[in-house]
């Protein structure tokens, strides 16, 4: 079962996300359990005996006394769809959910997905400016996981993982990124400079395959094999560096294209408060220009959480569910969108 | 493809042709047991064709060389000794580097309890500022940021 608030909430990782470039981290940790086949190559019944037991080893941790537990294989596709849209299953999941367990504190920052790809992926989200934070977080949950499990680790690759890009450590670090000013000022040379300097791909949010919308970007380190705190170093400085390239550019902006900024910016608030059809792309482009227009104070007054809350809601599932449509209607979709913005934007139902 | 009759663990795809007083028997075995059930001059071991053609394969999860390659997944530890060669060439063209440079964490049972003692501080400081005890607040955070002090000790250690 799934909680109905959680369609009514702005997950904390996101909410918590104010200004700059790096709207959250996500950091995963994958494990395997030793001598056994990774879940692909398991019954489902096997893999069930896995949930079982993992589950309860992971609720006596001092990290997950009262986890919110759902078991994929007995949701509703619709269901499904919705911690999709959160980013609680993956899309690998969400097609074969036989057997997946996972489990999450109500802030949705700390998440434990058992039978992805991997028996045990452990994600932990924060926003950018707690980047510390959450890799404190991360080295204290490999620890634990160390003393409660035996887990596959081989002399020459490290742990284990079904696909070797996460060898070593069993880590991904990834990022999602908001650079409006770095898109606007035509610097995405620079960007991919630095990127492919520190060996790190890049995505539209929606991740692998994705198109890049709304100046939004997932971007993945590839440097398996390294030690964590290396690692966690290195994706710490190219962070710095497209943050940089991102303030740069806003200056940019300010300096010498300033009406241009200026009219995109209330051209983009104009339409998003009299639309009535809005569909998700052109949605998030519009907000992100607005966003930016807060962020370098040519537009105030508009409600702060108001491109957070537009981002979680107005994904086609959240919608349906929120008013109760029973089947997609792209049109009506589209009509519900542009009125939960305009709501969003005058800090209605706050909260 | 049919289990093998010896180990009922993995795939029979290897056939041995024994020679038993002058008569041929066939028998369908996983390559494993084929190997060890062979005797010699008097049995030959013929791989199937499939095999020949996808390449050698996992005898615990029935990953071939030819899936490995086209999906980049393994299917069990195991695979890992069975493709180490092949995984080690592409590493070492990938990332210019074959093992991991880290090591793996040590069992140790001193820091569970710093874990536990910051959780609950955090809790604690949680509440301190819904209740805007700001005051409280600060010393809560204080005392977390030794705890983390020592948890990036052992981090290092
Ligand atoms: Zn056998
Ligand atoms: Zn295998």
């Amino acid at each position: 079962m799934v909680p109905e608030k959680l369609i009514n909430t702005i997950p904390q990782w996101l909410k918590e996300w104010k200004e700059g470039p790096v709207v959250t981290l996500i950091l995963q940790l994958s494990r395997n359990l030793k001598d056994k086949k990774f879940p692909a190559k398991l019954s489902i019944g096997e893999r069930e005996e896995i949930v079982t037991m993992v589950c309860e080893e992971l609720e006596k941790t001092p990290f997950w006394q009262t986890p919110l537990k759902i078991k994929c294989g007995e949701l509703t596709s619709d269901w499904l769809k919705i911690l999709f849209e959160r980013k609680l299953i993956t899309r690998y999941i969400l097609n074969s959910p036989q057997g997946v367990c996972i489990l999450f504190d109500k802030e949705e920052k700390l998440l434990a997905r058992i039978n992805d790809r991997d028996h045990i992926r452990l994600v932990i989200r924060e926003t950018g400016n707690n980047m510390e934070q959450a890799f404190t977080n991360l080295t204290a949950s490999a620890y634990i996981l160390e003393q409660i499990f035996e887990f596959s680790f081989h002399e020459q690759f490290g742990y284990l993982t079904s696909s070797p890009v996460y060898l070593g450590e069993g880590l991904s670090l990834n990022a999602l990124l908001h650079i409006p000013a770095i898109f606007f000022t035509r610097q995405t040379e620079k960007l991919f400079k630095i990127l492919s300097d520190y060996n790190i791909l890049v995505w539209g949010m929606e991740g692998e395959g994705s198109d890049i919308t709304g100046s939004m970007v997932l971007i993945k380190e590839r440097d398996l094999l390294m030690r964590k705190e290396d690692s966690f170093a290195r994706f710490q400085k190219a962070l710095g560096e497209i943050n940089e390239l991102e303030s740069t550019s806003r200056s940019i902006l300010m300096v010498q294209h300033q009406k241009e900024l200026e009219d995109r910016v209330l051209k983009s608030l104009a339409i998003l408060k009299s639309a009535v059809i809005l569909g998700l792309k052109e949605a998030l482009e519009l907000l992100s220009t607005v966003k930016l227009g807060i962020e370098t104070g040519i537009i105030d007054g508009v409600s702060p959480n108001f491109f957070t809350r537009s981002l979680i809601f107005m994904q086609p599932e959240h919608l349906r569910k929120k008013f109760g449509l029973p089947q997609l209607d792209p049109l009506r979709e589209s009509e519900l969108r542009a009125e939960l913005i305009k709501e969003a934007l005058e800090g209605e139902h706050e909260g | 493809m049919p289990i093998c009759p010896v180990c009922k663990l993995r795939e029979a795809d290897t056939t041995l042709v024994e020679f038993v007083e002058g008569r041929i028997k066939k028998r369908l075995l996983c390559s494993i047991c084929a190997e060890k059930e062979a005797d010699g001059v008097r049995s030959i071991i013929i791989t199937s064709t499939e095999v020949r053609r996808k390449g050698k394969k996992c005898p615990v999860c029935g990953t071939s060389l030819y899936e490995f390659r086209r999906s980049f997944l393994m299917g069990c530890p195991t695979c890992y000794d069975i493709f180490r060669d092949e995984l080690t060439e592409i590493l070492k063209k990938v990332v210019g580097r074959e093992s991991f440079l880290g090591e793996r964490p040590q069992k140790d049972s001193e820091i569970i309890p710093l874990l536990q003692e910051r959780e609950n501080l955090m809790k604690r400081l949680n509440e301190a500022i819904k209740k805007e005890e700001f005051e409280e607040a600060a010393k809560l955070r204080d005392e977390i940021k030794k705890i983390e002090e020592q948890l990036q000790w052992f981090q290092k250690n």
